[in-house]
């Protein structure tokens, strides 16, 4: 059975994952204005998120607007959003389970079995929330690439990957390798069975009897 | 019961020691109150200063100068006393989750728990006074300065008011009074309840250590009883 520490250790990475996931969401900076080729016109630079676009000035002010319609938005905008959306409310809920289910918490601890099931939902849920935000994520950066290299863009209105991008692939490996340190803490069925009976002299000695009389009858055909 | 109160504390210190680190890190410090056209909403932070247009709602931000340029007092006073208030209500935060009955830190020492208990909880009352400090600091300046403009007739536009990341920060500052006040006092005075309270400080730990070794005897198959059967039986 896996040590605690390795729970704990577990726990922590997909800690640091999930607060990672809610930062990408939140930023604005999904993709920014490249200036690859001969852009002169560098005054301005542009981002656009997930929430709001932006343009920050070379004065030091920057602009942003949320963006006006629901309805109107492409198409994987708003699967991403959906995607990081869902990745932090199943983060939230693996992060409650894990605490119950964790061996370093009291809660529950007269069930190991129950106990030790919980802490797998709740690592299982972290490499789900992961899992969304790889999809929303690499999605998004495929599509940036595509339009990057498409020849009908105009070299001034490329974009490339932005800083978001970066922070979610990071922070769905912390919430994908935590989930999975907290599945490997799997209880062994045999052995948690054994585990709860108290130590008793008693019977061990009462059923060490039987064991010498049967070691003495085989032993006497054969030493004949 | 005691559990109940850990649990509150618990509660509280994780919202405020939030509330706390919302706060420095917002933006609506102080609004601007007009009370003719609003075509504007400013909101003036600790660190920068957004102006959002109520029409298209674009919204544009600017840093404050470097931190070398002219700065009123109140605001770099305001910086430094959250800052210290953030950093000093998270620690007491993770302190008393180590300190917590149902979290399996020095399980053998429950009396080391409590101690934790309290030190995270004085913790927890030292962050809130640099937060309330610096938090009505900026509110009684604020209204400093709008109530002489009033009184002398001066109309510059722009008055403030408090945001509401000032009234965050006041929240977040007496959460931790709170917590810090349920930690320090209730605790101990429910410690002291009970039978052990009148035997010496030594009995009562070898009381404690005995229960808890008969307690893990039940549970786990290897406990203090078992290995010295298993020393007997190797002798």
């Amino acid at each position: 059975m896996a040590n605690s520490g390795l729970q704990l250790l577990g726990y922590f990475l997909a800690l640091g994952g999930w607060v990672g996931i809610i930062a990408s969401t939140a930023l604005p900076q999904w993709k920014q204005s490249s200036y690859a080729g001969d852009a002169i016109i560098t005054a301005v630079g542009l981002y656009e998120g997930l929430w709001m676009s932006c343009a920050s000035q070379s004065t030091g002010q920057v602009q942003c607007k949320l963006y006006d319609s629901l309805l109107a938005l492409e198409g994987h905008i708003q699967s991403a959003r959906a995607l990081m959306v869902v990745a932090v409310l199943l983060g939230f809920v693996a992060m409650v389970l894990s605490v119950v289910g964790m061996k370093c918490t009291r809660v529950g601890d007269s069930n190991p079995i129950a106990k030790g099931r919980v802490a797998i939902s709740g690592g299982v849920l972290f490499l789900l929330a992961g899992l969304c935000t790889l999809t929303a994520v690499s999605w998004y950066a495929t599509l940036v690439t595509q339009e990057f290299f498409n020849p009908s863009t105009p070299v001034n209105a490329r974009y490339e990957f932005g800083p978001a991008l970066f922070v979610g692939w990071a922070s769905a490996g912390l919430a994908i390798l935590g989930g999975s340190f907290l599945c490997c803490t799997c209880p062994e069925p045999e052995r948690s069975n054994n585990s709860p009976q108290p130590y008793r002299p008693g019977p061990s000695a009462a059923a060490r009897e039987p064991v010498v009389k049967l070691s003495a009858s085989a032993k006497g055909p054969l030493g004949v | 019961m005691r559990d109940l109160l850990q649990y509150t504390a618990c509660f509280f210190a994780f919202f405020s020691a939030g509330f706390l680190i919302l706060a420095t890190w917002t933006d609506c410090w102080m609004v601007n109150a007009d009370d003719s056209l609003e075509v504007s909403t400013k909101c003036r932070g600790l660190w920068w200063e957004c102006v959002t247009n109520s029409f298209d709602g674009i919204r544009t931000c600017d840093d404050y100068d470097s931190i070398f340029a002219e700065h009123s007092l109140k605001l770099v006073a305001t910086r430094a006393l959250m800052i210290t208030a953030d950093i000093l209500a998270g620690f007491g935060f993770v302190t008393l989750l180590l300190g917590l009955d149902c979290v399996k830190f020095l399980p053998d020492e429950p009396y080391v728990k409590v101690r934790i208990c309290v030190v995270a909880g004085t913790t927890l009352l030292l962050a809130g006074v640099p937060g309330i400090v610096g938090s009505v600091w900026y509110a009684v300046d604020v209204y400093v300065e709008r109530s002489s403009l009033i009184l002398h007739n001066i109309f510059l536009g722009i008055q403030y008011k408090f945001g509401w990341s000032c009234w965050l920060a006041m929240a977040g500052s007496l959460g931790c009074f709170l917590a810090g006040t349920i930690l320090t006092c209730c605790l101990y005075i429910f410690k002291g309840v009970g039978p052990e309270r009148s035997y010496p400080y030594s009995m009562r730990k070898a009381y404690s250590a005995a229960g808890v070794s008969m307690t893990k005897a039940y549970i786990a198959p290897r406990t203090e009883t078992a290995k010295m059967y298993a020393v007997d039986t190797r002798v």
